[in-house]
This record gives structure tokens, C-alpha cells and sequence, in this order.
């Protein structure tokens, strides 16, 4: 058998995903499926270049992009903090850890109710759920990836005469670095979970809160608009976590050979 | 006039637990002399190395370099270990200067010109990652060399080479070692290595000197030489404990 070259192969890759909209187009069309259980592509996209147009579609977005960035700065921040002192200190381990790995017993999302009769439907409860899901993925890469950099490397760093921030800057950091950004990928995975429920529950804004309103009115395209959007800002997200991986972990073999 | 710490250690004891690892050690190491310490494994060789190193405490005994307490010449030693330990973020050229304090520029030349002496100049910017053992061993040593240590310690650095690579690293040492006239210490389970790098090799069992071997053989030294065999003999059947037991008797005279 000929082998593809490396071109043939992209194409070939696309080519069940192409079929698949294309079937679902000629389905739709022929009337074979109701346009109320799932409209065509093609009136998705026009869907999408209406609200576009009207600049609904960029509020929305915005809405739910700055709430998935605050939220995943507080909780990631706070993660990391904690992350980082329980990992280089035994006695802040013993004080926080295990109070720490209760509440992650918690599905954040069962707090909902709770969260709706603290803060309302206004913007500060959603941003506290993203920040509690965000939290533990990064608290508990970081924190495992402070205990797995090599003893060696860290006693070799102090008979070199590295103390203190210097021994953390050029050790103990980028030796914990692939395990934060592991930590960081399954974040931004939780930070667009826990927004697409928090704001189909309760928002007057955001891409959850455009689906809601289109179930009522029966815009079907819309709803099926709004679970694509959430899609490609989580594919979005993803992929600027990976070009982070790229450019700080160029070291790491593995990622050479990638 | 050399260049390198003259070190005195003086009733030496370390134990961890019940199990005494160095017990009144007491040992000379004159300024630039190279020492080759071998033994069996848990002789307590390496821990011996680590109290150089300050990497560990003794219970009880004084070390001094010149003098003084060596605890006050911290930035005067400078270790290899057993595996080369160079951080895998930084490019080689970064891990030279690791712990060099001063100017950007400056720094970086001086890494470079360390570099240059293990000749590895043209690896500066590769990752460590991309370097073989030998070569990651060499930029270790760049990095101790770095630094103008006045007494360098050696854990069996080249133990994981392969025999062809050793040799070459012997080499380099040496060349090294008569350039800057530091004083070395290292530690080997190869009596053959030990004899060929080593002014005096140390026999240490159950803590203490057992055999105190000074190599006079003219350098570079030929492992094929007669006298180079014999004294490896030597060593090697006191190691393995065969011959008579008493250690006056064994006590090499110079």
C-alpha cells in the first residue's frame, strides 16, 4: 500500500467531519428531520451572522469570557498559593491539605442553590463557582509538581549557593512547571463546565443565558449556536494553554519529539 | 605555590542511628593534592564526601581548610556528583553559570570560557536534555570549574560512563586539575581509576583509614605500566581483604 504524504493525510482526517455536516445538511433539508430537534448548519450559521450582526452574539461572548477569566485568575491564583506553600512546607501541608481535600469532596456545582441564595443571580456567584472548580485542579498540580522536582537538582542548587528566591526561580519553579500546566489545561476544562451550568441556571448575559432564552422562543439554531460557541472558546482555550506548554517547556524532550 | 585548600580532618564521627558510618576519621589532604578515597560500598566514603561538601553534619571531630573552620570556605568547594545534575530548563551555557553572581556579559564569558576548557564551547546553547552522559558530565565539570574551586570533590562522577568515555573524562581531569592546582577529592569503587588520577589513594573500611597508598608513578599515567599494575594489585587485594591483616604493616611508605 502507498503511503500518504503528510498533506494527504491532513485531508484525510477532515474528510468524517465534512460528510457528517454535509449529511446533516441533506437530512434537514429533505425534511427527514424536524428543523425543532436540530436545524440545518446552514441556518445555525445564519443564526450566528444575525446575532453577529446585531452584536448581540460579541456581548455574550464577552459576558462569558470575562467571567471565565476572573473567575480562573481568583481561584487559579489562590490554587497556586496554596499549591505552592503546602508543597515547600511541611507545616502549612499539615495545617491546610487535609481540610483542603475535604471540600474537594464537594461537587462545586451541588452548591449552586447555596450560591444563588448568597449572591443572587448577579455576577459574583458565578465567578465564585468558576474559582471553585478552577481552584483544585491547580492547587493540586502545583502542589504535586513542588514535591516531584528532584531532591538532587534542589540540594545541587544549594551547594551552588542558590538561596531563597533564586533557588526557587531556577529550580523549584520550572521543576514544577509541567505539572501546573497540566493543572492549568484541566482548569480551563472546568471553567467552561462550570459556566455553561452556572449560566443556563441563573444570568441576564452570557452564551448560557442566550441558549435559555432561545429554548423559550423555540430558536433551536440559537440553542445549537450557543453549545458550538461553548466549544470553540473551550478549544480556544485549550490551544493557548498548549502554545504556553510549547514555549516553557521546550526542554522537555518529550515535547521536542512532539 | 598551589592554589588549593589545605584540609585537615581530625577525629571525624558520623552515625546515623545505631549504624556508625565514620568513627574518629582523621585524614591530611595537603593543598593541591589529588586523593582518590575507595572502599566497599557503605564504607562510608561517600558520607565522608558530603561532610566536605557541607551537605552533612558530623557529630563530632573538626574540618578545617587552612586552618579554619572549612564551614568558612562554602564558595571554595565546588562537587560533582555521581550523575551530572544539570537543570533541564536551562541551556547548557545557562547551567555553567548557575550561582555565578555579577554582570550578564561577564557571566556568560566566563561560562563560555569554561566551556571551552571541557570542550564542549560548541554545545553552549543546546538543551542538557540533547547531550549525551559523558558530555552532561563535562558540563558539570565546567560548572565546578567555574566557580575557581580551591577544593574540588568528585562522587564517583564517572561511574556511569562507558570505559571508553572514562578514560577521556580521566584526561580531562587531570588537565584540569594540574591547570588551576586545586586540591581534589574523589571518590571511586574503581581502584584502577583511583590509581591512575591520584597522588595518594585512601583505603577506608568500617570508617577509618585502612590503607594509606601514595601513587609516585609519573603522569599521564600508563594503566599498561608494571608499577601501575602492582600498585593496583595492591590496593585492590587489600580491598578485597585478602593478605595479612595487619594495617602497620600495609602502611605504604612513601
Amino acid at each position: 500500500m502507498k503511503k500518504l504524504s503528510l498533506h494527504g493525510r491532513g485531508v484525510l482526517s477532515w474528510l468524517v467531519p465534512v460528510f457528517v455536516i454535509v449529511a446533516w445538511q441533506v437530512v434537514v433539508q429533505a425534511g427527514w428531520l424536524s428543523t425543532r430537534i436540530l436545524p440545518a448548519p446552514s441556518a445555525v450559521l445564519a443564526a450566528g451572522w444575525n446575532l453577529l450582526a446585531s452584536g448581540e452574539l460579541v456581548e455574550h461572548i464577552g459576558a462569558s469570557t470575562a467571567r471565565a477569566a476572573v473567575g480562573f485568575a481568583i481561584g487559579g491564583g489562590i490554587g497556586f498559593f496554596f499549591g505552592l506553600i503546602n508543597g515547600s512546607n511541611r507545616l502549612a501541608e499539615d495545617l491546610f491539605d487535609t481540610t483542603l481535600q475535604m471540600v474537594r469532596n464537594v461537587p462545586h456545582l451541588a452548591l449552586i442553590p447555596l450560591v444563588i441564595l448568597w449572591f443572587g443571580i448577579g455576577e459574583e456567584g458565578k465567578i465564585f463557582l468558576v474559582a471553585l472548580g478552577v481552584f483544585f485542579p491547580i492547587y493540586l498540580n502545583t502542589f504535586h509538581g513542588i514535591r516531584s522536582v528532584p531532591a538532587d537538582l534542589i540540594e545541587m542548587g544549594r551547594s551552588y549557593g542558590l538561596k531563597g528566591g533564586e533557588l526557587f526561580r531556577e529550580v523549584v519553579l520550572p521543576g514544577a512547571l509541567p505539572n501546573i500546566l497540566v493543572g492549568v489545561r484541566y482548569a480551563l476544562g472546568f471553567t467552561w463546565l462550570t459556566l455553561i451550568v452556572a449560566e443556563t441556571i441563573s444570568a441576564t448575559s452570557g452564551i448560557g443565558y442566550m441558549a435559555m432564552s432561545a429554548r423559550e422562543f423555540l430558536q433551536t439554531d440559537v440553542v445549537v449556536l450557543a453549545i458550538l460557541m461553548y466549544a470553540a472558546l473551550g478549544k480556544f482555550a485549550d490551544l493557548a494553554a498548549r502554545a504556553l506548554e510549547r514555549r516553557w517547556l521546550r526542554w522537555n524532550t518529550a515535547f521536542l519529539a512532539a | 605555590m598551589s592554589n588549593g585548600l589545605d584540609i585537615r580532618l581530625a577525629d571525624i564521627r558520623r552515625h546515623f542511628g545505631a549504624r556508625v558510618v565514620l568513627d574518629g576519621f582523621t585524614a591530611h589532604f595537603a593543598a593541591g593534592e589529588f586523593v582518590a578515597i575507595v572502599g566497599r560500598s557503605g564504607c562510608g566514603k561517600s558520607t565522608l564526601l558530603r561532610l566536605l561538601a557541607g551537605l552533612d553534619a558530623a557529630q563530632g571531630g573538626r574540618l578545617e581548610a587552612d586552618a579554619a573552620p572549612l564551614a568558612d570556605s562554602r564558595e571554595d568547594v565546588r562537587i560533582m556528583y555521581q550523575d551530572a545534575r544539570l537543570l533541564p530548563w536551562r541551556k547548557v551555557a545557562e547551567n555553567v553559570a548557575l550561582g555565578l553572581q555579577g554582570e550578564r556579559g561577564r557571566i556568560r564569558a566566563l561560562a563560555l570560557d569554561a566551556l571551552d576548557r571541557v570542550g564542549l564551547a560548541d554545545r553552549a546553547e543546546e538543551w542538557p536534555g540533547n547531550l549525551s552522559g559523558g558530555q552532561r558530565q563535562r558540563v558539570a565539570l565546567a560548572r565546578a570549574l567555574v566557580h575557581r574551586p580551591r577544593l574540588l570533590l568528585l562522587d564517583e562522577p564517572l561511574g556511569a560512563l562507558d570505559a571508553l568515555t572514562r578514560i577521556e573524562m580521566h584526561r580531562l581531569i587531570e588537565r584540569v586539575w594540574s591547570e588551576h592546582q586545586f586540591t581534589a577529592v574523589l571518590v571511586t569503587h574503581d581502584v584502577g581509576e583511583a590509581v591512575a588520577l591520584a597522588d595518594r589513594v585512601l583505603l577506608v573500611e568500617d570508617g577509618r583509614i585502612a590503607l594509606d597508598q601514595r601513587v609516585d608513578l609519573p603522569r599521564p599515567r600508563d594503566r599498561g605500566d608494571t608499577a601501575f599494575a602492582r600498585l593496583e594489585g595492591r590496593v585492590l587485594h587489600r580491598l578485597l581483604g585478602d593478605g595479612a591483616a595487619d594495617r602497620e604493616d600495609l602502611r605504604a611508605v612513601a
